[in-house]
């Protein structure tokens, strides 16, 4: 590998080999990183572009779960676990699935709205018909009463209309909604298949590399183990994200943080791989 | 009562986080679901959940059942004597045929 530094129209070799050394050239590790990815400005990091595997493994300080570099470790060693078939068509079928609406808000808020109208209506009816009522019995003039008992009538009979449509519309709603929750019922049965495989296959992956994984943790600085039972790291992670490195297959350099190894070769001989210390 | 439904692992995750932290307010949990009291604060937890996780949350208002008020008695009596019946593996249609106790089929288009 080559590290070059680019300053306008100046080139600088800031290092070449297996192991680099960046600290007396100051540049931080998320620079490397973005170089090695071929992203960065000015770095340019000349070597063979990183595996997908690489992003989990590549910095064995930036705070990934070490138990997914273990796994990302096992996969770039190209195990494939048969359970991970099974994730897949879950992860398809899930993907397949469309779920359509199912709100009957707008449904549920008019049929209460037409109940409270309705109410308030069949009050003014009976207003409006005492009145009347008490008008004759005075031998008052019952116009404007028979008028307004009319109008109030008319109107409650309008208000129930309204409300039986609501009745009718919010029934067709709720029918929708029904059948539209079948399918939720089974994205929700997706959802947890998938995320049962996706256990399984992370457990088929870390058990498969689990000796070498311990193994590894020998040759590197500080003590792991690899437990499956529960499935988890005991001990240094930091230990366990070198021992993933050194399980895994990589092309693209490790960007060492750690302060673990005495220099940067130190690092290669351990982990195996090209090393740019920061 | 609220029956709570769910149908998402996230609002089923909220869902029991809910019941976890308003045991007053939890009658009944079940797995994905749970009976909330039928009270404001009831209420305002299964509200809570809807906004949350919209069409992911289904909120229905339960009530126990009075058979004696609202079922018919001869669907009251189908339902004992075809407990009690001799033959365990007869199908009520079987059981039910030629006989005064109502026809399945007629009982399914009949609403409580």
């Amino acid at each position: 590998m080559r590290v070059v530094v680019s300053d306008g129209g100046d080139r600088r070799l800031l290092g070449a080999g297996q192991a680099v050394d960046l600290r007396p050239a100051d540049i931080d590790g998320e620079a490397v990183k973005a170089a090695i990815r071929g992203a960065h400005a000015t770095v340019t990091v000349d070597c063979p572009s990183p595996s997908r595997w690489w992003d989990r493994l590549g910095s064995p300080r930036d705070g990934t779960d070490p138990l997914d570099r273990v796994v990302a470790a096992a996969r770039s060693r190209g195990h494939r676990p048969a359970v991970e078939r099974e994730l897949a068509a879950a992860e398809r079928a899930l993907r397949a699935l469309s779920v359509d609406a199912v709100d009957t808000d707008a449904t549920r808020r008019r049929l209460a709205d037409a109940g409270t109208e309705v109410e308030r209506l069949r009050e003014e009816v009976a207003t409006a018909r005492g009145r009347l009522q008490s008008r004759r019995e005075m031998d008052a003039d019952t116009a404007d009463a028979e008028a307004a008992l009319a109008d109030a009538t008319r109107r409650l009979s309008e208000a129930e209309t309204e409300q039986i449509a609501a009745e009718q519309a919010h029934d067709a709603a709720q029918r929708r909604a029904r059948e539209a929750r079948e399918a939720r019922e089974r994205r929700l049965r997706l959802q947890d298949r998938v995320a049962n495989r996706r256990r399984e296959t992370r457990r088929a992956l870390a058990t498969r590399v689990q000796e070498t994984f311990d193994t590894a943790v020998d040759a590197v600085p500080g003590e792991a183990r690899l437990s499956t039972e529960p499935l988890e790291i005991v001990g240094c992670e930091l230990t366990a994200a070198l021992a993933a490195v050194r399980v895994a297959d990589l092309d693209a350099p490790v960007v060492d943080a750690t302060d673990r190894f005495d220099d940067a070769a130190a690092a290669v001989n351990s982990l195996g791989v090209p090393v740019v210390r920061v | 009562m609220l029956l709570v439904v769910t149908y998402s692992r996230g609002a089923r995750t909220s869902l029991r986080n809910v019941c976890r932290s308003h045991d007053a307010a939890t009658v009944r949990q079940f797995g994905r679901a749970a009976l909330l009291a039928d009270t404001e604060f009831g209420a305002f937890l299964a509200l809570r959940l809807r906004e949350k996780h919209g069409g992911d949350v289904q909120i229905q208002r339960t009530q126990p059942l009075n058979e004696y008020e609202s079922v018919p008695e001869p669907v009251r009596e189908a339902a004992a004597a075809y407990e009690a019946r001799e033959q365990p593996s007869t199908p009520y249609t079987k059981f039910a045929a030629g006989t005064d106790h109502p026809d399945p089929a007629a009982m399914q288009d009949r609403e409580l």
